[in-house]
């Protein structure tokens, strides 16, 4: 309906356009002013109006969104808004439905906060794609804080427990006040270029929005999203939230946490490689039994040579050398290491199909397939066979004398 | 990242030693062949707990003056 036209509104329907209209026109906002009027009637609602030297403006924030709250809201108190206007149709007002209230010197940070989470959103900054896989064996981890925090302490401690086979770098830097933003980039950035470490944790303990207020500054984040080693950020709590942490590869939820999710305590490494020799073990029996079962079930077919005494003799001695291997004495493998590749070149001299890759040739009768090892063991003009590295062939025998 | 030694990292023997374990479990290599690798991987399981028992849980400080590159100190 266009209002500017003759047509009679009812109080309903201007009111419902005006709804529209203000809904249209204002997306969710933030506020600044002082509070006054402040009631909060049994439904648990908060009801209240902001006001400054010339205007004011009715509020709620409803128990949903209150009992969020961090602080007691009082009258004079400056605060800091964030919600949505709306038409209060029945009273003919218009008013701020509240979802957020920050005490007005706080209040600046979230909006701080917020503004640089969104420039970082849109950068891509947070995309999952971005972040760098965590090493699972770090030999080195470098640590950004303060060498004076409890929660260094706590790191260290967790870290000697767990996996005293890493070293660890610290790069002291303020963690809290002026300049501490800078002393950590510039804390990350050191490391970063050192090339000593495998991960970089960068954090702090516990503490209030402004002593965390470092890791939500924009120069941090790019320090961490420049690094070219993988970053972990542990600030503060389970419960605090920072740019830090979301543009880092890895969040954790504490500092503490941090040092527990870069190492795997060494007694589980062991086991697990524990159990990869054992399965070497068990593949290279099944190996080696299996071709003893070959050997066996070859027994009676007919060959060149006698196969299956250079088989056997092969198989005696790889099944000999394997449980000497299996005894894995480490002192056992460096001294015989050296040796397998010469061992393994005599074995196949005593194949005969080594032997024919040296060049010799091998006579046969035909079609009896017996070695020939004089040459009066065939008669002038018969055929044979000589077979080579590359194959068979057939041959003749001149009618010439024996030489 | 780490590009201050040549030596193979802990996370590459782990990863050839995996793939030496399911090469031997698939068992197409021949016995030799077979045997290198299972050699191949109990050297990699022995240097890989080496690592583990000799390193010695060195705790430094990087320090960086205006002036010179940042140098390594003990944590005080």
């Amino acid at each position: 309906m266009d209002p500017s036209t003759d047509t009679t509104l009812t109080v309903s329907g201007l009111t419902a356009l005006i709804k529209e209209t203000l809904n249209g026109a204002f997306p969710p906002l933030w506020v600044s002013g002082e509070l006054s009027n402040v009631s909060r009637p049994n439904s648990g609602h908060l009801y209240f109006t902001l006001k400054d030297a010339s205007a004011e403006l009715r509020c709620a924030m409803f128990k949903g969104m209150n009992q969020f709250l961090r602080f007691n809201p009082e009258n004079g108190m400056q605060v800091l808004l964030n919600g949505k206007l709306t038409v209060y149709e029945q009273r003919g007002t218009y008013q701020l439905i509240a979802k957020r209230m920050e005490p007005a010197g706080l209040g600046t940070l979230y909006l701080a906060f917020e503004a640089l989470k969104k420039s970082l959103g849109e950068k891509g900054w947070f995309e999952q794609d971005l972040k760098k896989p965590i090493p699972d064996y770090p030999k080195t981890i470098g640590i950004v804080t303060s060498k004076t925090g409890a929660s260094l302490q706590d790191m260290l401690k967790i870290l000697a427990r767990r996996a005293p086979q890493v070293n660890i770098i610290v790069k002291h830097s303020r963690v809290q006040g002026s300049g501490s933003a800078e002393s950590i980039s510039d804390g990350i950035r050191t490391l970063d270029a050192s090339q000593l470490v495998d991960v970089i944790i960068v954090g702090r303990g516990g503490g209030s929005l402004e002593d965390l207020w470092a890791f939500n500054e924009a120069s941090v984040a790019t320090a961490i999203v420049e690094c070219a080693t993988p970053v972990i950020s542990a600030v503060g709590h389970e419960t605090d939230v920072t740019i830090c942490d979301m543009v880092a590869d890895l969040r954790a939820p504490t500092p503490s946490a941090a040092a527990e999710l870069t190492t795997r305590p060494t007694d589980e490494i062991i086991q697990d490689i524990e159990v990869r020799c054992t399965q070497l073990t068990r593949s290279m029996e099944d190996h080696i039994r299996n071709c003893w079962q070959e050997l066996d079930m070859a027994e009676n077919r007919q060959s060149l040579v006698n196969p299956k005494n250079q088989l056997q003799r092969k198989l005696q001695w790889v099944d000999a050398y394997f449980h000497q291997l299996s005894q894995l004495s480490q002192t056992w493998i460096k001294l015989h290491a050296s040796n397998l590749d010469g061992r393994m070149h005599e074995l196949n001299a005593l194949n005969p199909e080594g032997i024919l890759e040296r060049g010799y040739a091998i006579a046969t009768k035909v079609p009896a397939n017996s070695i020939l090892k004089h040459p009066d063991e065939i008669k002038p003009d018969e055929l044979f066979e000589i077979r080579l590295a590359g194959g068979r062939m057939s041959a003749r025998k001149t009618a010439k004398k024996n030489q | 990242m780490v590009k201050h030694s040549k030596e193979i990292s802990f996370e590459e023997s782990f990863k050839r030693l995996d793939e030496i374990v399911s090469a031997l479990e698939q068992g197409s290599a021949s016995l030799e062949d077979s045997l290198h690798l299972f050699e191949e991987g109990l050297k990699l399981a022995e240097s890989l707990k080496g690592k583990l028992k000799d390193a010695e849980h060195r705790i430094q400080e990087l320090v960086s003056s205006a002036d010179e590159t940042p140098k390594l100190d003990e944590l005080t």
